[in-house]
C-alpha cells in the first residue's frame, strides 16, 4: 500500500470539490446534486474527490435494496483524483469515506455508483472495495455534442437542462432530448454503463441479480483508462509486469 | 560583508526551518563541496538571544557535518525578532526546491504571502487545517416539498407570472412551511378558484 496509507479524508465544501472535480475529472463537469464531499489530502494538499448525493431520480433506486427508506441510501456520483497519488490510493479513499458514512449517518444502508464503460472505466475500485456488480446495460444516456462536451440525455430536457442549451431558441427545454440532440447535431457515444451497489448495512437484501464479475469480458464491456480492454487481458500484462494484482 | 570560517560544531540549525531536501539532491550537492569545497557562506545569527542560530544554508550545514568538516565558511548577521529571522530564512530559500509542508504550514500565511507564495499554493496548503470527519446527512422521510414543471405557451405563461406577481403580495396563510413565495402565490390562486367552483 505504501504511500496510500498517509492519504488524509476530510470533508470539504463543494466550492472547493467542483473546482478540483472540474479540473481533474474526465468529464470535466460536476453532478448539481451531490452534498457531500470527501476531499483526499496527501502531504497536506488536495489530490482527490468523491462527491456523494441523493440520484437525480431517486424512486427508481430504492426499490434495488428491500426496504429502503427515502433517505437512507446515496449515490457516489463523482470520484476524481490527480496523478500525484500513488497507487490503490482510489480503493483506500473510498473504504475511509464508507467508514465515515457510516459513523456520521448510520441511518445510509447502501451506496450505488455507475461506472462509465464508454470513456472511463468497467468499475476496477468498486470492485476492488467490495461493491456487487448489478447491471451491465449498454449506454444510450450519454452524445457528444458538435463542441466536444459529453452530457448525459437528461441534460438536454427537462428541469435539468444546461443552462447554455436553454438559452438556445433552436432547441426547448419542453422537447425530447432526442428532438434537441437532432437540432443540435449531438452524436450517441456508444458503450456499457455498470452498476455497483455496496451494502454498508449487510443485513440488507438486493433484490437485483447480482452479476459475476466475469461477465464484464463476457459482454465485451470491459474498460480501464478510456481503452476498451479485457479483465482477463490485464490480469495478464499485470503479471508480466511482476506484479500480482490487477491494476487499480 | 565579512566572512569567518567557524568551528561547525557551534552552529545550531533553526527550529522552524520548512526546507527540504531530497537524495539526489543530496548526493548532488555531497560531489559539489567535494569538488570545489565551500563556496557559499552560511547566514547565522549573531544575536544574543538567538546566537549561532543558522537561518540560510540548514542542507549545507548537514551535508557538511557528515562529511566531516571542521569549520563552514559563516556571514553573520545580527537579527533579535525571532519573526524576522524566519523571514529572512523563508527569503534566502523561496523558489529553492522542495518544503516540509507541516513545518511550512506553522509560519504566518501573511508572511508566506509577502515572501513570494500566491494563494493557489497558499490554498492547497493550508486548507486541511480548516475541514473535519463530521457531517449531517437528512434522515427519515421524504421532504414535504415538490418542484412541479410545466409546460406553457408564452402567452400562457405571461398571465400566470403576472397574476402569482400580484397574489404574492397577499397575506400569506397556509404555507405549511413553504418558503418559496411563488409556490405560495400559485397556491393561493389556484385555491381561491377551486372554492369558487364548489
Amino acid at each position: 500500500m505504501g504511500r496510500a496509507k498517509d492519504i488524509i479524508l476530510r470533508v470539504i465544501p463543494s466550492r472547493v470539490a467542483n473546482k478540483f472535480i472540474r479540473e481533474c475529472h474526465y468529464s470535466g463537469r460536476v453532478v448539481n446534486t451531490s452534498t457531500l464531499h470527501f476531499g483526499c489530502f496527501l502531504d497536506r494538499c488536495l489530490h482527490g474527490v468523491m462527491s456523494f448525493g441523493s440520484p437525480m431520480i431517486k424512486k427508481n433506486m430504492l426499490g434495488m435494496v428491500e426496504g429502503t427508506g427515502w433517505n437512507e441510501m446515496l449515490e457516489l456520483n463523482r470520484m476524481a483524483f490527480d496523478e500525484y497519488l500513488p497507487k490503490y490510493s482510489e480503493s483506500r479513499c473510498l473504504s475511509i469515506a464508507i467508514r465515515l458514512i457510516k459513523k456520521n449517518a448510520p441511518h445510509i444502508k447502501w451506496i450505488v455508483s455507475f461506472a462509465d464503460g464508454c470513456q472511463s472505466g468497467d468499475g476496477t475500485i468498486y470492485r476492488a472495495t467490495g461493491f456487487n456488480l448489478t447491471q451491465i446495460k449498454i449506454n444510450n444516456s450519454l452524445y457528444r455534442l458538435p463542441d466536444g462536451r459529453v452530457v448525459n440525455n437528461l441534460n438536454m430536457t427537462g428541469k435539468y437542462m444546461l443552462s447554455d442549451l436553454a438559452k438556445r431558441k433552436d432547441i426547448s427545454s419542453a422537447w425530447s432530448y432526442n428532438k434537441n440532440a437532432k437540432i443540435m447535431g449531438a452524436k450517441p457515444i456508444r458503450g456499457y454503463q455498470l452498476r455497483y451497489i455496496y451494502l454498508i448495512d449487510k443485513s440488507c437484501k438486493i433484490t437485483v441479480p447480482i452479476l459475476p464479475f466475469s461477465k464484464i469480458d463476457e459482454m465485451g464491456a470491459g474498460m480501464y483508462k478510456g481503452k476498451k480492454i479485457t479483465i482477463k487481458e490485464r490480469n495478464l500484462r499485470s503479471k508480466c509486469k511482476g506484479s500480482t494484482s490487477s491494476p487499480n | 560583508m565579512e566572512i569567518v570560517n567557524v568551528d561547525i560544531k557551534t552552529l545550531k540549525p533553526a527550529e522552524y526551518n520548512p526546507r527540504k531536501a531530497s537524495k539526489s539532491q543530496y548526493n548532488d550537492l555531497k560531489k559539489s563541496l567535494k569538488e570545489f569545497g565551500f563556496v557559499d557562506p552560511l547566514i547565522v545569527n549573531s544575536a544574543e538571544s538567538r546566537k549561532n542560530i543558522v537561518i540560510g544554508g540548514h542542507f549545507r550545514l548537514r551535508v557538511a557535518i557528515d562529511m566531516k568538516f571542521e569549520t563552514v565558511p559563516v556571514v553573520y548577521v545580527d537579527i533579535s525578532d525571532i519573526e524576522k529571522e524566519k523571514e529572512l530564512n523563508l527569503r534566502l530559500n523561496f523558489n529553492q526546491g522542495e518544503w516540509d509542508i507541516d513545518l511550512l504550514a506553522n509560519i504566518d500565511e501573511d508572511l508566506l504571502k509577502e515572501v513570494g507564495w500566491d494563494d493557489d499554493e497558499l490554498g492547497k496548503m493550508f486548507q486541511l487545517n480548516s475541514y473535519g470527519t463530521d457531517f449531517d446527512l437528512p434522515d427519515g422521510d421524504k421532504e414535504p416539498f415538490q418542484q412541479i414543471t410545466f409546460t406553457l405557451a408564452d402567452k400562457q405563461a405571461e398571465l400566470i407570472k403576472s397574476s402569482v406577481g400580484i397574489a404574492k403580495k397577499g397575506n400569506n396563510a397556509d404555507v405549511f412551511g413553504n418558503e418559496n413565495s411563488n409556490g405560495n402565490a400559485l397556491y393561493r390562486i389556484v385555491k381561491e378558484w377551486a372554492e369558487q367552483k364548489t
